[in-house]
């Protein structure tokens, strides 16, 4: 299977739970749409586009490993190919749903309904490089997610029980962790998140940065991954 | 096509299940993999297709290793019961197999899919143990790859279905002759089809010779239970089955003169395989060998 193959394969695999997903987002759109008609508009709310997309794609490249890695190996591929083709893939869906988002949310503010879109908060004032920067800082949110995400099966289709048991642990130990620590450096946190709210383009670089930072985590994982079968 | 492990060793933790093998595949022949459960058998065909990795030696293929080897595995397929294509149907598995292997001739693989009336439009999923084989080896048979691996290609089929591989298999084998590796346990249905036979136990390679030379090494005589324990006086018995006053005994060495009352046969690789193998201590094989 050459690269190409792959990431059509990839491409493919994702056609239809990206079209469930804005098939949910449109009918919770249009029920929002209705009951603003009926009630008090500003009584009504509707947000987490943006947001609700990062996490999809988190948990669609959680799912993106280990039926593709044997297929692949079935097919006479190599792993590098597979990984080429997922990271092409990953790059394009998140661009895709970058584009569709941002179409949404332009069509959105042209209908003036009380909804709460991030992207409309950027502080700049033309709203055409807003929308850009808005993109920018989408893609890079979706691409962090999809690295981030394909991390966690390939952790632990390497790891052995003790070694799954010992990272369960501490995924769980370090997000408690987490929360304790932003209740005491609330401060500190809350200018950081101000400052990458404030600066999209500065933003989107981190975001980019640690998208790369991961997606290399995601490689070193792979490319020596032995094939485990049931 | 040349295939050569060299020194090759797997290590599962404490547990060595493959141990310092060394054999070459360069003939397009039919090689019979065999040994019992847990013998290696299906961990040396991974490694062979980049599932795994060998813990110590190496294999080579035309020269390159076959780890990551793109070029190598596309010239090696291995159909296998891990096999893995998600919940795809048989046409959409067709149409992938036909883009990654440069050989693979999607019109053949139709017509097999036609002959074991594999239903074409089921998910991968919904196909029972018996038809999932069939998809395996039609795939195997239409990718004509110079290196053909088929770890228990007939598992869960029917006789009618076992049957009609087999001779789906020489047909295309005489076709295109290409090295195909056979690992089955069902030795008495491949006999008549290997040319060669691996023999693996406890991890170490018993037997790599042709199946011809290796049935020559015994015999087997029946008749009457007195007349055969006469003649069996002194030879080294492999195996022995007696059904109301008749007796038949699997006797390794030369073939000597039998008396014209006894009937005297060539050895089945399955009396060789279980005589060879049926010991729980593997030291003793090798002395006997």
């Amino acid at each position: 299977m050459s690269t190409k193959t792959s990431f059509l394969f990839y491409l493919n695999s994702y056609k239809v739970s990206v079209s469930i997903f804005y098939f949910v987002f449109l009918a919770l759109f249009a029920v929002t749409g209705i009951v603003t008609l009926v009630v008090e508009p500003s009584s009504v709310n509707f947000s987490g586009l943006e947001g609700g997309a990062a996490v999809f794609l988190l948990i669609a490249a959680m799912n993106s490993f280990k039926n593709y890695f044997l297929f692949h190996l079935q097919c006479g591929s190599s792993r590098k190919t597979m990984f080429k083709g997922w990271l092409s893939c990953a790059a394009v869906v998140s661009f895709g749903m970058m584009v569709v988002n941002v179409a949404l949310i332009s069509l959105l503010a042209a209908l003036r309904r009380p909804f709460y879109l991030d992207m409309l908060s950027i502080p700049i004032e033309n709203i055409f490089l807003r929308m850009f920067a808005g993109g920018i800082n989408l893609f890079a949110i979706y691409l962090l997610a999809m690295m981030f995400g394909y991390l966690f099966p390939v952790s632990f289709y390497r790891l052995n029980h003790i070694g799954k048991w010992i990272l369960g642990v501490s995924i769980g130990g370090i997000s408690i962790l987490i929360s304790y620590m932003s209740a005491v450096f609330e401060e500190p946190i809350m200018r950081f998140f101000l400052f990458l709210s404030n600066h999209p383009f500065y933003a989107s670089a981190i975001y980019l940065l640690t998208a790369a930072v991961f997606a290399l985590a995601d490689w070193l994982l792979v490319r020596n991954i032995p094939a485990k079968v049931d | 096509m040349n295939l050569s492990c060299h020194n090759l060793t797997k290590r599962f933790g404490e547990n060595i299940v493959l141990n310092d093998i060394n054999f070459t595949l360069d003939q397009p022949k039919i090689y019979g993999l065999l040994g019992r459960n847990g013998a290696g058998k299906t961990t040396l065909l991974r490694m062979i297709a980049n599932y795994i990795q060998p813990t110590q030696g190496e294999i080579l293929f035309d020269g390159k290793s076959v780890w990551e080897n793109e070029q190598a595995q596309r010239q090696i397929f291995l159909a296998t019961e891990s096999s893995c294509f998600f919940d795809l149907n048989a046409e959409k598995i067709i149409r992938i197999m036909s883009k990654a292997y440069p050989n693979f001739n999607t019109e053949q693989c139709l017509h097999y899919a036609k002959r074991f009336e594999l239903d074409l439009k089921k998910s991968t999923t919904k196909l029972s143990t018996g038809y999932k084989s069939v998809l395996r080896v039609i795939l195997a048979l239409s990718a004509h790859t110079p290196l053909l691996l088929l770890d228990e290609p007939t598992l869960g089929m029917d006789a009618f279905h076992r049957e009609l591989f087999y001779k789906l298999l020489i047909e295309s084998y005489s076709e295109s002759p290409s090295c195909i590796v056979l690992s089955t346990h069902l030795i008495g249905e491949v006999e008549g089809l290997l040319e060669n036979v691996i023999i693996i136990d406890h991890g170490k390679l018993l037997i790599d010779e042709s199946a011809e030379n290796l049935l020559s090494q015994g015999y087997c005589v029946s008749g009457k239970i007195s007349e055969v324990d006469d003649y069996c006086s002194g030879k080294h018995i492999i195996g022995e089955n007696t059904v109301g006053g008749l007796k038949t005994a699997a006797i390794m060495g030369t073939h000597e003169d039998a008396p014209a009352s006894l009937d005297v046969t060539g050895l089945s690789l399955q009396q060789l395989f279980v005589q060879l193998v049926g010991n729980e201590n593997p030291s003793e094989k090798e002395t006997r060998l």
